[in-house]
């Protein structure tokens, strides 16, 4: 990183947060803290929406997956358009009806207050541990740029976050979130350009996509019906339905975000925006993952992408077997450029004999490759078991870092630490929220003054700031930072749903049978995570169903008893 | 559930109804734009994938 670098970094880093500080800093109602102004139009709803959603997680690890694996993790977003048409039409009118902080609130008014008190306290440990991890990820890349403690960056990090989104609140976010999306996309499409501009000279984008074909970085829909299959088309549709439906629903960094809109048509318009363009993005993100895949076909990659932990090893008694294995990785290299550039020169030739023979011995190199890779991380893993062998959130940064000019590199490192800003400002936010309404206001301190409250959600937020960090200092245990994310969601997220879809559509289920279906259920999900080996988007499915159908049996049960004993009924 | 007295910038507005999007008069039409785009872009990931397979 250059001089040039620090400064893009830095300026718009602070800049953009200092900026909402100040537009925000004035006193504020209970009310402008949660809510912003309530003023918003769609096109800010629908940024703020997709900035939550979108955390540094998502620019870093999703290349990544690309790079691995091709563009197959999109599936996981299938269900989404539908799950946001439901919200839209289904969730957000009596979100607004009932004129709502949380979520949660609302299962209070539908069932009763220990309904409430589970949801949001399913809330708050799902997101609470979900905030460790997305301060995690920015943290790698500023470790890894600067060459600091991954602790220490993780704190300071967090530092700022915590700083901007105590002082303004929900407005706060929503205002810094329309500057960092600006940044994301600005970064990751001059990202895109400049790595076609890298590739090497005469190579077409067709040939581009040839290459990545050819290794199966293209394979995106998978119809097959195997459940054991992490994504498929099927299991992204109706699981990535159930993951959606909760987490735009009823997770409360996403309730919080579209109640900002200035009215229902604002709120709707702003979550259909995602609806649309959010399978284009990850498809774009992935995409240019697997452009980084063929990019290295032509250039030398690392054999090991986090180089920290490479050069932290190499100077161990195991560095001179890792330094043989990195010296047979470039020869593999060597021989896998040629085989490809054969490969392209027979299609441009029209002989395709020649282009198959040549593919199918650089599809062997790869292989050969991949094998290299793997004996290196298992070396590295038997020299110190300390040490996370998964390389791919490192993918990105490492390319950037070294083929990117300098000044746009710290555009693509800021746009990178925008994205987790802006997902951990609304989780904090979002946190604080239902600290605030759910737990103190209604169970510790009812009748305060509104300035009682928005001191005490400062505390809050301030607070869960703390325990993101302190979590964050653990995460480094996890092996894919954004799959991490999703199945912590779908362990919890599957009886939240069920929670709400009892509440939306049965209606002669009370809150006693809804209670001890959704503890059940979250059990018994509990208990099939740590027994079956299936695809985790299921989970949303079982815990949903299990909540839903265990409501529908005690209330039976209770609706039973109350016949067979109508004074206890009436009692 | 007793709804909470409400400010009246939140009360349903008139336009609540409308979409406000130029050819698509409803939500239902609206609804069905987001998932004929859906579709579209599983038959554009399929033809991709097979056209460089």
């Amino acid at each position: 990183m250059s001089q040039l670098d620090y400064l893009v970094l830095f300026g718009t880093m602070i800049g953009i947060a200092a900026y909402g500080v100040w537009r925000t800093r004035s006193a504020q109602s209970l009310s402008a803290y949660f809510k912003g102004d309530q003023t918003t139009g769609w096109a800010v709803i629908g940024i703020s929406v997709m900035a939550t959603q979108a955390s540094a997680i998502t620019f870093m690890s999703t290349p990544g997956q690309g790079y691995e694996s091709g563009l197959g993790f999109v599936q996981n977003y299938f269900g989404m358009p539908l799950a946001l048409i439901i919200v839209a039409a289904v969730f957000l009118p009596l979100y607004r009806r009932l004129n709502v902080y949380t979520a949660y609130e609302f299962l209070g008014r539908r069932f009763d207050s220990k309904t409430r008190l589970l949801g949001a306290a399913l809330f708050l440990l799902q997101r609470g541990l979900a905030a460790g991890i997305t301060i995690y990820a920015p943290a790698i890349v500023l470790s890894t740029v600067f060459g600091w403690r991954l602790d220490v960056t993780i704190v300071l990090s967090g530092v700022l976050v915590i700083v901007y989104t105590v002082t303004g609140g929900s407005q706060a976010v929503t205002l810094t979130q329309k500057y960092q999306l600006s940044l994301i996309f600005g970064g990751m499409v001059l990202a895109f350009i400049v790595l076609l501009l890298r590739l090497p000279a005469g190579l077409t984008l067709t040939d581009a996509f040839t290459v990545a074909g050819g290794f199966k970085k293209l394979e995106a829909v998978d119809f097959s019906i195997d459940v054991h299959q992490r994504y498929t088309f099927w299991s992204g549709l109706l699981g990535g339905l159930f993951l959606s439906l909760s987490y735009f629903g009823t997770d409360q960094s996403q309730v919080q975000r579209y109640l900002h809109g200035s009215s229902l048509r604002e709120s709707r318009l702003g979550l259909m925006f995602n609806a649309v363009f959010k399978i284009p993005m990850q498809v774009f993100i992935l995409l240019l993952g697997a452009l980084v895949f063929v990019f290295y076909q032509f250039e030398q990659p690392p054999v090991f992408f986090n180089e920290v932990a490479w050069k932290a090893q190499a100077s161990q008694p195991t560095g001179a077997r890792l330094r043989t294995l990195e010296a047979d990785f470039a020869a593999v290299h060597s021989e896998k450029r040629q085989l490809v550039h054969a490969w392209l020169d027979a299609q441009h030739h029209g002989n395709p004999q020649a282009a198959a023979v040549a593919r199918a011995a650089a599809i062997a190199a790869q292989t050969h490759s991949d094998a290299i890779r793997a004996e290196t991380k298992t070396v590295m893993q038997a020299a110190d078991p300390r040490i996370s062998t998964n390389d791919s959130d490192y993918v990105f940064v490492t390319f950037v870092l070294d083929h990117l000019p300098h000044g746009v590199i710290g555009l693509l490192v800021a746009a990178i630490f925008a994205a987790a800003l802006s997902s951990k400002a609304s989780e904090l936010n979002a946190l604080g929220a239902t600290t605030t309404i759910d737990l103190y206001r209604h169970v510790i301190r009812s009748g305060a003054s509104d300035a009682h409250y928005v001191t005490a959600s400062k505390w809050f937020t301030a607070l869960w700031g703390v325990v993101a960090v302190a979590f964050a200092l653990f995460a480094h245990l996890v092996e894919n930072l954004i799959q991490a994310v999703n199945i912590l969601g779908s362990v919890f997220y599957g009886v939240m749903l069920g929670l709400f879809l009892v509440a939306f559509f049965l209606r002669r289920v009370g809150g006693t049978a809804v209670f001890w279906a959704a503890a059940s259920g979250q059990i018994l999900v509990f208990a099939l995570y740590f027994t079956l080996n299936i695809s985790y988007l299921w989970y949303n499915v079982i815990g949903c169903a299990a909540c839903v159908l265990f409501s529908l049996i005690l209330q039976a049960g209770i609706d039973s008893r109350g016949a067979a004993d109508p004074v206890a009924a009436s009692s | 559930m007793k709804p909470d007295s409400r400010p009246s910038h939140q009360l349903p507005g008139p336009d609540d109804a409308e979409t406000g999007l130029p050819g698509f008069r409803s939500w239902r039409a609206v609804y069905f734009l987001v998932l004929g785009s859906f579709a579209l872009w599983v038959v554009f990931l399929v033809g991709l994938e097979r056209l460089f397979a």
